[in-house]
């Protein structure tokens, strides 16, 4: 069995034997501590300064991002840029949030099916890299999230944490991670072709962020 | 792994002369190494992130069975499998029962290094599986048939020209009767061709960029959102990932996150990090229902406990590439490997022959610019070091350049013999016929690889030796 | 040998030194003398041994080394007009050693007394040089010397107190292609790069290049006469020398 082998090869150079307990109790211990390594500067932030940091970061890669006070001044915005005669597709996530947009311009979501506008809500964010934590689960498809041309996401200021080890905690505390949970910071990009930058290699040519400042 | 680099040295002559390749050579440096300065340079922490990502790295290798044990276990309770393969053809046969045991047709593909290592795309093709690399720097080189010239953008040396003449040949039957050329329109193009692959794809094939022992979670880190609609839409994920890819917890990866992007792109994080666990679970609306990891070992586990064992801390950032001035000079073609740099230098030669690879660790000034913008802090430099050792050791390497370093030495050891030998060949460089103006035009043998491209300044009249005791000085 | 003074700096002239350009070694010493010390020349001197360490050649570096050791332990200082020499003699004869039972000691304890020429001006014998006379000069960093002594403020700073201002090179950390054998086993390679650092030296606009390694001069200067410019190259040594009254050859 080939499992077998490669543990063996391992061990064999390691010069160590599979019954050593001093070595299993190092990973056990590791693995369930959950201490974090050093944190930048940037991702300790707290209040103004924590949003602040989400914008700049955000913005630099190429987000679009709107400071709105509630659900329905982010639908002014959205229809502000939405192109006319375009649909938007939402996942029920979005849908529960009860924001008001006319109603023909929402398209059922079908899967696998490529839209030309889609509007969900996410998970938390991260300020120090100006992310959208998105899931798998609660209620958004993820492939939607990268089968529309231009994504728009809503999140509460207060659901934007500092750095990635306050996600972990919030993961662990809710239960565990999800089958898929995607740090989005940005539109998607490629500088594949004489390294120059291009959006909209597969997933969205544009990210609209929009931050509530009250609750969703 | 079967490479070309037994070829380095006429590939390279070519890649001397190539203007295209080497004006493609000169963006990816001014670029990536500069983007690189500025993205390290904002954040104070980097250095100390590096010696912690070094450390994790050395830590889990000294304990990668047991790591290894607990991810399997971890990836089997969220209902994924994991296999094992010791060697290439082990990974590929694995993945191609995988794709069959679902009656797969049709493949896509996000990028991984690991699956050019093994050769697996030709490999599938060659059983009737239609297999589309979904990375659109390895799609536009699986269309014409090459290698990757990078490991991160594997398309570098082309131009947007070139790019235009395959999508031009390959997009017709797709309904792209106009040659575009503009950069954003083939991307546009290339969008909306794959969008059709992502849709109609049985399997989703990705490598790792690291795997979470503590939750049995594979990483994908990208830019185009190519991984996450290769994995999450068709039925059945298979990763395939070497064996060194594996961090303890949830927050060893984040600091691996916070260096890989910036070591590699210049950018503080790529648009996309994924962090997938395990196949569809209720309540989730899309998903692969079948989840695999398949454990690529091929040559890694004899690293460890040895000489090259710093080299499995690699996470093929490409840093050293985009910093090393011969790689700078020759592109990747020229190590005739997939990996090509230093890193590639260091790692070709371990999963190929040493005999067939033995130009990649001698093609080096040893400069050291690669170990400092190493991300987890890889001794390059010694590394290769150690390749030259090995080829004295069985002989690779010219006899006359073995016996001419020994009777250096030998020299060494003889001050007196050295000092004559030295004084005779001072007047006889001062009297060298092709000369002017105090320098050597044109020198014999291996000294005259030196005059092909340089003049050689000629030595004052007298060795020191000779001008210190004529001058009086006296020698302790 | 007699009784040495206190403060006794032992010279290692390197090969190169040795057999292309003498003039290096008696502008150290005369630097060096300037600044209050002694200098001796230790007879058993040929080479470090970096050909053999580069070149596979690993058991022969090592003794070498050990023969370099014994020559050298016995003297307060030894300077190395050479970043590349240098750095053998600091950063690898302990590395090369660590196993030997009676040299890794030995080895270390050298390396402690063993200082690149620009570091030991600046750091030992705080020295302040006199003043230059020269247009603008260009620097180059040699690579053994930045990466494996972190060479880099110290041959500025005694050019900044001699009143020699730099026009920096684009790419300061950039190798020129010398790299020992490699400009010779790899020529076309080595030839890409040495063009890429002529062009950044005459971008520059100087004069004069200054810099810390005769490798890297050697190659530099060749590829810049080959090319038919006439940028005048030089070691520090000779730059910073050259104000000194009466440079010493074998006084001591």
């Amino acid at each position: 069995m080939r499992k077998l082998s490669i543990m063996a090869a391992i061990r064999q150079r390691l010069h160590v034997a599979p019954e050593d307990q001093t070595r299993q109790r190092a990973i056990v211990s590791r693995m369930t501590r959950h201490r974090a390594n050093t944190r930048p500067a940037i991702g300790v932030l707290d209040g103004i300064a924590r949003l602040e940091q989400f914008v700049h970061s955000a913005t630099r890669k190429g987000a679009i991002v709107s400071q709105v006070n509630d659900i329905a001044a982010a639908a002014t915005t959205i229809l502000k840029v939405l192109p006319v005669g375009s649909h938007i597709c939402l996942t029920s996530a979005a849908t529960e949030t009860g924001i008001k947009l006319p109603v023909d311009l929402i398209e059922p979501w079908n899967p696998k099916t490529s839209v030309d506008n889609s509007l969900s809500t996410c998970f938390c964010g991260i300020a120090e890299s100006g992310s959208l934590v998105v899931r798998s689960d609660t209620g958004n498809s993820l492939s939607l999230n990268f089968l529309s041309d231009r994504h728009f996401v809503l999140i509460p200021e207060r659901d934007i944490l500092d750095s990635m080890e306050s996600v972990w905690a919030k993961v662990r505390e809710q239960g565990g991670m999800p089958r898929d949970l995607t740090f989005v910071s940005g539109p998607s990009s490629t500088g594949d072709i004489e390294m120059r930058m291009e959006t909209g290699a597969h997933g969205p040519r544009e990210l609209h962020i929009l931050m509530l400042a009250g609750d969703l | 792994m079967d490479v070309t680099s037994q070829n380095f040295i006429p590939l390279s002559e070519l890649a001397l002369d190539d203007d295209n390749l080497q004006e493609a050579l000169k963006q990816l440096s001014g670029r990536l190494a500069a983007g690189r300065t500025a993205s390290v340079t904002e954040l104070p922490e980097f250095d100390q992130l590096r010696i912690e990502a070094r450390d994790i790295k050395n830590h889990v290798l000294e304990h990668l069975d047991l790591y290894l044990g607990a991810f399997e276990q971890q990836v089997e309770k969220h209902g994924g499998t994991v296999h094992w393969a010791s060697s290439e053809e082990d990974a590929r046969q694995i993945v191609l029962n995988l794709c069959r045991s679902v009656n797969a047709k049709r493949v896509t593909k996000s990028k991984s290094m690991v699956t050019e290592e093994i050769n697996l795309v030709p490999f599938l093709e060659s059983h009737g599986l239609e297999t589309v690399e979904t990375d659109l720097g390895e799609y536009i080189i699986q269309l014409r048939g090459e290698k990757p010239s990078h490991i991160v953008v594997p398309a570098v040396h082309l131009s947007k020209e070139q790019v235009s003449e395959t999508f031009f040949e390959h997009h017709r039957k797709f309904g792209f009767n106009e040659k575009n050329t503009d950069r954003g329109a083939l991307v546009a193009e290339a969008r909306h061709v794959l969008r059709e692959k992502f849709v109609a794809a049985d399997v989703g094939i990705s490598g790792a960029n690291f795997l979470v022992a503590e939750t049995g979670t594979i990483v994908l880190v990208t830019n185009e959102g190519n991984a996450e609609l290769t994995t999450a839409l068709p039925n059945t994920h298979i990763v395939v990932t070497g064996i060194e890819k594996i961090v303890p917890t949830l927050e060893d990866v984040s600091t691996f996150v916070r260096i890989l992007a910036r070591s590699a792109l210049g950018a503080d994080i790529s648009a996309y990090t994924s962090f997938i666990t395990g196949p569809k679970r209720d309540g989730d609306l899309d998903g692969p229902e079948n989840f695999h990891v398949v454990l690529v070992d091929n040559g890694r586990s004899e690293m460890l406990g040895g000489d090259f064992q710093d080299m499995l801390r690699c996470i093929r950032c490409s840093a050293c590439l985009n910093h090393c001035p011969v790689y700078l000079s020759v592109g990747g073609h020229a190590y005739g490997s997939v990996y090509s740099g230093p890193m590639g230098a260091v790692l070709t030669p371990q999963l190929a022959t040493l005999d067939a690879t033995k130009h990649l660790a001698n093609a080096s000034s040893l400069c050291g610019r690669c170990e400092s913008v190493c991300p987890v802090m890889i001794p390059l430099p010694q590394l290769l070091r150690q390749w030259r050792d090995k080829e004295s050791e069985q002989k690779l390497n010219p006899a006359g350049m073995r016996w001419g370093l020994r009777l250096w030495a030998w020299l060494g050891q003889q001050p007196a013999v050295y000092r004559l030998i030295t004084s005779i060949a001072n007047q006889v460089l001062n009297r060298w016929p092709e000369q002017a103006n105090g320098f050597i035009q044109k020198l014999p043998a291996l000294a005259g690889a030196w005059t092909l491209s340089r003049d050689l300044r000629r030595p004052e009249q007298g060795t020191f030796s000779q001008q210190y005791r004529k001058a009086g000085g006296k020698r302790v | 040998m007699g009784v040495l003074q206190p403060n006794t700096i032992a010279l290692f002239v390197t090969c190169l030194v040795e057999n292309m350009k003498p003039a290096v070694a008696f502008d150290a010493i005369a630097l060096l003398e300037d600044a209050g010390y002694a200098v001796v020349v230790p007879a058993n001197q040929v080479c470090c041994g970096q050909p053999n360490l580069n070149g596979g050649d690993r058991k022969n570096a090592i003794a070498t080394a050990r023969r370099v050791i014994d020559a050298f332990i016995h003297f307060d200082y030894v300077v190395v007009p050479s970043g590349s020499c240098g750095g053998m003699l600091k950063h690898h004869y302990p590395q090369l050693l660590a196993e030997d039972s009676d040299y890794s000691g030995k080895s270390a304890r050298l390396a402690e007394k063993v200082f690149e020429l620009s570091q030991f001006l600046t750091e030992v014998a705080d020295y302040k040089p006199s003043a230059v006379n020269c247009e603008p000069v260009t620097y180059h960093d040699a690579c053994a010397g930045l990466r494996e002594l972190d060479i880099q403020s110290e041959p500025r700073q005694l050019l900044a107190n001699a009143g020699v201002e730099i026009t920096e090179l684009e790419e300061t950390e950039s190798c020129c292609g010398f790299g020992g054998t490699f400009c010779v086993k790899y020529p076309d390679i080595s030839a890409a790069m040495a063009e890429r650092k002529v062009q950044d030296v005459l971008r520059t606009g100087a004069d004069t290049l200054v810099m810390g390694d005769l490798g890297c001069m050697l190659n530099i200067e060749g590829k810049l006469h080959r090319d038919g410019h006439s940028v005048r190259v030089i070691h520090f040594a000779e730059l910073l020398a050259a104000s000194i009254p009466a440079p010493a050859r074998g006084e001591s």
